[in-house]
């Protein structure tokens, strides 16, 4: 039976795809949180006042630690990929399990803050946030959705990498097979962005 | 002549059983899948829309309250958009032929591509979910308008998820081709080299990935403030409805060009084939997709004329509007030049592209109508802009998906379709289609406005018309129909070649081997529509 | 007949010639920088209470210098494909626009 075999076949490793690939998912998650940008954006426009005074109950200190939690979390991760381009599988995936660790100090972080706001009955529903203006109460309901789709965010980077370090173990992500860690790498990189964003627009609005 | 397809084994024979299909990583068996969903829900969908015609053949609630009125449109809108159109072209005849016209053996990431079908399935299923419980479907229309979706008690938040998850198919597939397109042209074929479906389908592409995302959040709002009730979108509370409009339309503006585009490349396609004559302006049609993409996002705003939005942004979205008939236009006289001294031979498929054109020009007008600030302002809301939309989406896409699938039907089935029972199918199809929507126009100039299921008496005759067109038009679909699934099961075997076309495709046997190609495929140094 | 992987690489014309590694070096200093500035922008932020505008201006400068950084180098854009670079350039620039588009509407309500 006459077999033509494709050189350029769809079932070929095509490591810039995949990179491509990535990208190109990356894109759609930065214009997901673009859309709640322009909502931020729009409704602080019309509720300065109450953006400044609602954004005065947000802890700086808090804010300010995570973000530099977060951007050696993507440290962390860049120079893992560095040590597996150059063979140190071990280094590597020591790097990879420092970054979980941020990951995690990230969340634990994020899950005091907002208990101390709940506490203090500032969640849609309770009694110290139904007091709010307006203008106050979108503050917070972006507050509380936009950083929790970001910490959604990096459970779900943790878990990719977790997945990674696994893959490492076994083999199948190697000094000369390394694309899945990239791509890790790359979606980890975004999490940090939108952070970089989010923290400056919520935090420290003075 | 069938014998030349005697030594490959086509992809219908490699893997028996439902599982090998439903979970089959081949484009074109996904590509079938496709097919055979999308067109169930068209089916849903067109009956629905009879419905509605229906009702409205005599003034007052002769089938159904308004409120059952409401959900049948919505349901309507968003059967057709979401599960039917979005994917009509680029998932059934993009993944069924991209891959070969660009001489590979399947797109980049195959099981990225089954996920998307299944994402389709799970979204389909929630979309009509929303029948079987609580208050029925929703009944604010497939623009989900805040406040009033954030208030209904019909079932939003199910249609809103289901939407949201449908959009997420939608990027899978728009990112598979993307990918592929760069990565996996056949050595030798250059981006200029490449046939104009596949460029149609990149700048598609482009769309989907940018601007679903975008809806995608717009919708997790709703359900977030049907859940929390924040206020988000409620004026009484501090929210803005407008910004409600901007994010939708910011996605669903971009999003009619992913229904469009498909469909001029398929026009691409069929022009040339049945004028034997390489397409005029091949350049000019490639780039011109990439700017009607390009500038697509940029007009949202035209939507929102009478919405209170400030007027120097009406002025604006209305210039830019202007700015995007340009590469519209560039296209529809390209490929009337095209025909100009080709020898042009009318079979069917070159049917559905001239009238493509013809009804792609009536909408592409109108909507220049509604596009100018001072008539738009008279015409928002009233059945002309219903006849505009449902002329570019069925007078256009509608006409070039049926137009493609006659076209492409020996590749895909290996068999020839009647082509007398298909002519009488088009002529029904074309002559219901043009009574019941160009009534629409005149119905709206004269002040009838859209969503209702009760009128002035007044205007009643142009409605049984409209109603009598329904019925030709729905006709003509179950004779469409019919004789392509008789034509299926007892048709003529298919040569490789039955048009005489140019692009890879026709090299491949007719059904194509699993692999696609079974031998080189043979580029022409001329480029992809190099008539002898 | 079934479809297997292929260990094949596929190499284009315009992929990256040879593999660049960003050595730890390079990486530890873009990552002090992106630290000096979050102490920066929140400097500015505690010590200029009453220049509400200035301050949106300047974060928002300083975090897109930030994220280049991050994109830049630990995303290994710099060292990408030329295509890469274009698409994210552009999809950065259309997003801008769309914030513009509709921030234009905002500003001239009457």
């Amino acid at each position: 039976m006459a077999e033509y075999l494709m050189v350029n076949s769809g079932h070929n490793r095509d490591d810039q795809a995949s990179k491509l690939g990535m990208w190109l998912f990356l894109f759609t998650e930065l214009l997901l949180f673009g859309g709640l940008f322009l909502v931020y954006s729009v409704y602080r426009y019309m509720n300065q006042e109450a953006f400044l005074q609602a954004s005065l109950h947000l802890n700086i200190a808090m804010g300010t630690v995570n973000t530099a939690v977060l951007l050696t979390s993507s440290l962390t991760v860049a120079m893992s990929v560095s040590a597996m381009q150059k063979g140190n599988i071990k280094v590597s995936i020591n790097l990879l399990i420092l970054t979980l660790l941020f990951a995690c100090t990230f969340l634990v972080i994020k899950y005091f803050e907002w208990s101390a706001k709940i506490g203090h009955g500032l969640f849609p529903g309770m009694e110290h946030y139904n007091m709010l203006e307006p203008g106050e109460k979108l503050f917070f309901f972006l507050y509380y959705f936009m950083t929790g789709l970001h910490g959604l965010h990096v459970i779900i980077g943790g878990i990719f990498i977790g997945i990674v370090i696994r893959k490492i173990k076994t083999g199948k992500v190697r000094p000369d097979r390394y694309i899945l860690l990239e791509n890790a790498g790359l979606y980890w990189h975004l999490v940090d962005i939108i952070w970089i964003f989010l923290f400056p627009l919520f935090y420290l609005i003075h | 002549m069938s014998n030349e397809n005697n030594n490959t084994i086509s992809f219908y024979e490699t893997g028996k059983g439902i599982f090998s299909w439903i979970f089959t990583l081949d484009h074109k068996r996904i590509a079938l899948l496709y097919l055979y969903s999308v067109a169930t829900f068209f089916l849903v969908g067109a009956t629905l829309g009879i419905l509605m015609r229906l009702e409205l053949l005599s003034p007052g609630s002769d089938l159904m309250h308004a409120k059952t009125y409401n959900q049948i449109f919505t349901l309507h809108g968003v059967i057709m958009i979401f599960l039917f159109i979005i994917p009509s072209i680029p998932a059934v005849f993009g993944n069924f032929f991209l891959p070969i016209m660009i001489g590979t053996d399947d797109v980049a990431f195959p099981k990225l591509n089954l996920l998307s079908w299944w994402l389709y399935i799970i979204g389909a299923m929630f979309a009509l979910s929303t029948l079987l419980f609580g208050d029925g479907p929703a009944d604010t229309g497939w623009t989900f308008y805040a406040p009033y979706s954030v208030k209904t008690g019909t079932n939003v938040s199910m249609a809103v998820l289901a939407a949201f998850i449908l959009g997420f198919s939608s990027i899978l597939t728009g990112l598979n081709f993307i990918v592929t397109i760069h990565r996996l042209r056949l050595p030798g074929m250059g981006w200029f080299q490449m046939p104009l479906f596949p460029w149609a389908l990149y700048a598609t592409s482009w769309i989907q990935v940018l601007a679903t995302p975008i809806i995608g959040i717009t919708l997790l709002m709703i359900i977030a403030e049907r859940v929390i009730g924040i206020g988000l979108f409620d004026p009484a509370l501090g929210g803005d409805p407008i910004l409600y409009q901007h994010l939708f339309w910011i996605y669903s503006h971009p999003a009619v060009y992913i229904m469009a585009l498909p469909a001029m490349g398929i026009v691409s396609e069929l022009i040339p084939t049945f004028s034997h004559r390489t397409i005029f302006g091949y350049k000019a049609i490639a780039y011109s997709s990439m700017a009607i993409a390009f500038i697509g996002y940029f007009v949202w705003g035209h939507h929102m004329f009478t919405s209170g939005m400030s007027g120097d942004a009406r002025v604006i979205f209305s210039v830019l509007t202007f700015l995007v008939a340009v590469p519209s236009a560039i296209k529809v006289f390209n490929w009337v030049a095209t025909l100009y001294k080709g020898s042009i031979e009318l079979k069917t498929p070159m049917l559905y592209a001239l009238a493509f054109i013809f009804q792609f020009l009536i909408g592409g007008l109108t909507g220049l109508v509604n596009g100018a600030l001072a008539t738009d302002i008279h015409l928002h809301d009233t059945y002309f802009v219903v006849g505009h939309f449902h002329y570019v989406m069925f007078g256009g896409t509608g006409f070039a998906f049926i137009g493609a699938l006659h076209y492409w039907f020996p590749k895909i089935y290996g068999k020839m379709y009647n082509e007398k029972i298909a002519k009488t199918g088009f002529t029904f199809l074309f002559t219901g289609f043009n009574i019941l929507y160009f009534t629409m126009l005149i119905l709206g100039i004269k002040g009838m406005p859209r969503r209702y299921y009760d009128y002035l008496p007044e205007f009643q005759p142009l409605h049984v018309i409209a109603t009598v067109g329904s019925w030709i038009l729905f006709t003509g679909l179950i004779i469409i129909i019919v004789n392509l699934i008789r034509s299926k099961r007892k048709g003529p075997a298919a040569p490789r070649n039955p048009w005489g076309g140019v692009t890879l495709e026709w090299q491949v046997p007719s059904p194509p081997p699993l692999q696609n190609f079974d031998k080189k495929p043979i580029l022409s140094k001329k480029g992809p529509y190099d008539f002898k | 007949m079934s479809k297997q992987e292929n260990e094949a690489t596929r190499v284009l014309d315009d992929d990256p010639k040879e593999q660049h590694i960003t050595s730890f070096g390079n990486l530890v200093g873009i990552w002090v920088g992106l630290l000096l500035l979050t102490v920066v922008t929140v400097l500015i932020s505690v010590l200029h209470k009453n220049f509400i505008a200035f301050s949106v201006v300047t974060a928002l400068v300083i975090a897109s210098t930030k994220a280049l950084a991050v994109i830049n180098h630990f995303m290994h854009l710099k060292y990408d494909s030329r295509v890469l670079k274009v698409m994210v350039y552009i999809v950065f620039g259309v997003f801008t626009v769309l914030i513009v588009l509709t921030a234009l509407d905002y500003f001239t309500r009457a």
